[in-house]
């Protein structure tokens, strides 16, 4: 029984680690782990901002 | 202090942002790389005024007044956000066309400090350029420097930190500052001002090349840039990029990693041993390390591809693949433009679709975004590897070939596209620089490699780790959650969200529930089909460490993912050419700024992908066995569909034309 609830909590670290890594990064502007270009990208999102393009089509 | 980065594209300006500030910023051999600022602290051993510098690199630009939106960030920086200096990098080897900017830019009144870049080039072609007199008459510091080998940069720091405060003196007075409407005052200032810049250049540089003789240069470009020649040419190079990165060395590489791999899940295993419960040991064992070290054993091959692109880009050769292509796309109505973009896509569609903002025109730069995705970007190449070894023997041509249908695919959904929006061809003009040829830098390929690496790693550590760990979780349960019993797969909770999408792949000849999970979890990031793949079969090395060959057990790895080449080849087409991650959807939202066009690319991008599939799974399916595969009329419905509605939109348009011709009458 303890072996199993070492190997959940060595699991629930794991993936918590990883969800961590994840909000942390989004919130320092990383809208994409592991994306290259996260923060200079406008687009991370589907509600991003209006960009020059849609701009200039106004 | 801040201090402005900005210049002529290709002037060197990234590598030397990267130089002063440490940062590892996509640098490349050809204009048109860098399309958003980035900031950096100055580095410590470079500073020595004691003052804080932070260093801005603009997108490069031709003029202050802006044409294209890249353009206008530059613009608007320099003139609205007040930095304390700006460093104008300028290209040596072309002073006369760098220096008409730099008119410009003294004309606004912020202390300048020229780094005259390249220099080592310059040196080595004999040709001398005065310094001190052209500082002079430019009434600003100039420093020769090189940022490709880390010359001159503290020398330029120091000017910067020496020039803050101090205002600037222009040597030509222009049209900044005045009436920008008035354009015939302004085109009569251009005027002036080019013929400034051509009295300074005659007077402070001395070339030893004559430029009218051919050089060198120019008899590989006769060849290399031919507009015939040019693609065989490509195709060439493609292919041994993919025969060395996926067929020679990558696979002695991933083997040793695999192997790694294999050791640390064998010692968790050893670990857990039987006392632990099977359903907590799968996940550990099978969904994390078995589905992220399915993705990472990939890592070498994509690294090997990443240096090799990166040395070509290095050395000059893909700007002569844009102008080779250029030709091609403007037929279309795409703009010459649009293959920078695409190019950029084979590293992350990402970048690619933000490089679009260099189109001026609106509806070349939408179709452009749309169309950019169908370049196989380096999270596919997981997909494209994995397939390519296990369904195809002789794996190197499967990726060129892939590349060559995203380029097949782009130029008949440019047509398309075309004739939806626009009747007629657009009149477009791509004039861009062709960067000489140079031996490409080790280290640089070296740098980029490892920052690919590096953010390849991070994903699989994070989304894909996550993902998989789902992925695992949904199969083991049912929606009571209670464990999936032997033989009851279906009743799993993947199961039962996957099997209605898989009911839709029956025609494209992969059916089954585990292949349309792993294609969904494809859209949060392509990487995901392979990792997916490997939890849902319970494979968890795609790659020999036995045999130094590209897959393991390629026949028994077939056998389990139940394709055959025929239906092989369309789920990895089906992969590659529906829509692209959400990131990359996000990134064509924002450039686009419709969503009427985003829907309308990702409803394209759908069909299209569907299409191609259901092509490829029916006609290889009827040369290999003689008949249609199942689901041949269902399948033909929907292709035929989506064919009626392209064709009703592409009609209609004709006929609005029309009628707005008539009424014009």
């Amino acid at each position: 029984m303890w072996q199993d609830i070492i190997v959940f909590l060595v699991i629930g670290a794991i993936i918590a680690g990883a969800v961590t890594k994840i909000i942390i990064d989004r919130r320092n502007g990383v809208k994409c782990p592991g994306c290259p270009y996260c923060k200079e990208c406008s687009g991370g999102s589907m509600c991003s901002s209006q960009s020059d393009a849609g701009a200039e089509e106004k | 202090m801040r201090i402005a980065l900005a210049g002529n594209p290709n002037s060197g300006k990234t590598t030397l942002f990267n130089a002063i500030t440490g940062r590892i910023e996509h640098v490349g051999n050809w204009p048109g790389v860098t399309v958003a600022k980035k900031e950096g602290d100055v580095k410590k051993e470079l500073n020595r005024s004691g003052m804080a510098i932070r260093a801005v690199d603009l997108p490069g630009a031709y003029s202050i007044s802006p044409f294209t939106s890249e353009e206008s960030i530059t613009s608007s920086f320099v003139r609205n956000e007040n930095p304390d200096v700006i460093i104008n990098i300028v290209d040596a080897t072309n002073l006369r066309r760098s220096l008409f900017f730099t008119a410009q830019l003294l004309e606004l009144g912020i202390p300048v400090v020229i780094a005259l870049n390249k220099i080592d080039l310059v040196k080595k072609k004999g040709t001398v350029i005065r310094t001190d007199e052209l500082a002079e008459r430019l009434k600003c510091r100039v420093v020769e420097t090189s940022s490709a080998r880390k010359e001159g940069l503290t020398e330029l720091i120091e000017a910067a930190a020496e020039a803050c405060g101090k205002g600037q003196e222009a040597p030509f007075r222009g049209t900044v500052g005045l009436d920008s409407a008035d354009k015939a005052a302004a085109e009569a200032a251009d005027r002036e001002r080019f013929a400034f810049v051509d009295r300074l250049v005659s007077e402070v540089e001395i070339r030893k090349t004559d430029s009218a003789s051919q050089t060198i240069q120019d008899a590989a470009d006769r060849i290399i840039a031919h507009r015939i020649l040019g693609i065989p040419i490509f195709a060439v190079v493609m292919f041994l990029v993919f025969q060395i990165s996926q067929v020679w060395l990558g696979p002695l590489l991933a083997d040793y990693l695999v192997g790694l791999i294999d050791s640390l899940k064998g010692y968790v295993e050893g670990l857990l041993g039987d006392g632990v419960s099977p359903l907590l040991s799968t996940l550990l064992l099978d969904g994390i390390i078995g589905g992220v070290g399915a993705v990472v054993g990939f890592l070498p091959l994509i690294m090997i591809l990443f240096f090799l692109l990166a040395l070509l880009e290095d050395c000059g050769y893909m700007a002569r693949v844009a102008v080779v292509m250029d030709r091609y796309l403007k037929k279309v109505g795409l703009s010459g433009r649009s293959i920078i973009p695409m190019i950029l896509g084979t590293g992350c569609a990402i970048p690619g679709v933000m490089a679009t903002r260099t189109i001026r025109d609106l509806r070349q730069r939408r179709t452009t975004a749309m169309l950019t995705p169908f370049m196989p970007c380096g999270a596919k190449l997981p997909v494209i590897a994995l397939f390519a070894g296990v369904f195809f023997k002789d794996a190197g041509w499967v990726g060129p070939l892939m590349y060559f249908a995203g380029i097949a695919i782009i130029i008949v959904g440019a047509l398309i596209v075309r004739k939806i929006v626009k009747e007629g061809p657009v009149k477009s003009f791509f004039i861009m620089e062709l960067p000489e040829y140079r031996f490409p830098s080790i280290k640089r390929a070296a740098v980029s490699m490892l920052s690919r690496a590096k953010h390849f790693i991070v994903k699989a550590g994070t989304i894909i780790l996550v993902c998989n760990a789902a992925v695992h979780i949904m199969q083991t349960f049912t929606w009571d959650f209670q464990a999936v019993g032997e033989g009851m797969e279906r009743s799993s909770i993947l199961a039962s969200v996957a099997s209605p999408f898989a009911f839709l792949l029956i025609p494209l000849g992969f059916g089954a529930w585990q292949l349309a999970a792993a294609a969904l979890t494809g859209f949060i990031a392509k990487e995901n089909v392979v990792g997916t793949l490997a939890v849902v079969y319970g494979i968890s090395n795609f790659i020999d460490t036995e045999e130094l060959a590209l897959v393991s057990g390629a026949g028994s790895v077939a056998s389990v993912l139940g394709l055959t080449s025929a239906s092989a080849l369309a789920y990895l087409m089906f992969n590659l050419f529906t829509p692209p991650c959400f990131a990359a959807i996000g990134a064509m939202n924002a450039e686009m700024g419709s969503r009427k066009w985003l829907w309308a690319a990702i409803g394209f991008q759908f069909g299209m992908g569907y299409t191609v599939a259901y092509l490829v799974n029916q006609i290889g399916t009827l040369i290999t066995t003689g008949s249609f595969g199942a689901g041949a009329i269902p399948g033909f419905l929907a292709v035929a569909l989506y064919a009626g509605i392209l064709a009703y939109l592409m009609r209609r348009k004709g006929q609005r034309a029309a009628v707005s011709a008539k009424e014009a009458v």
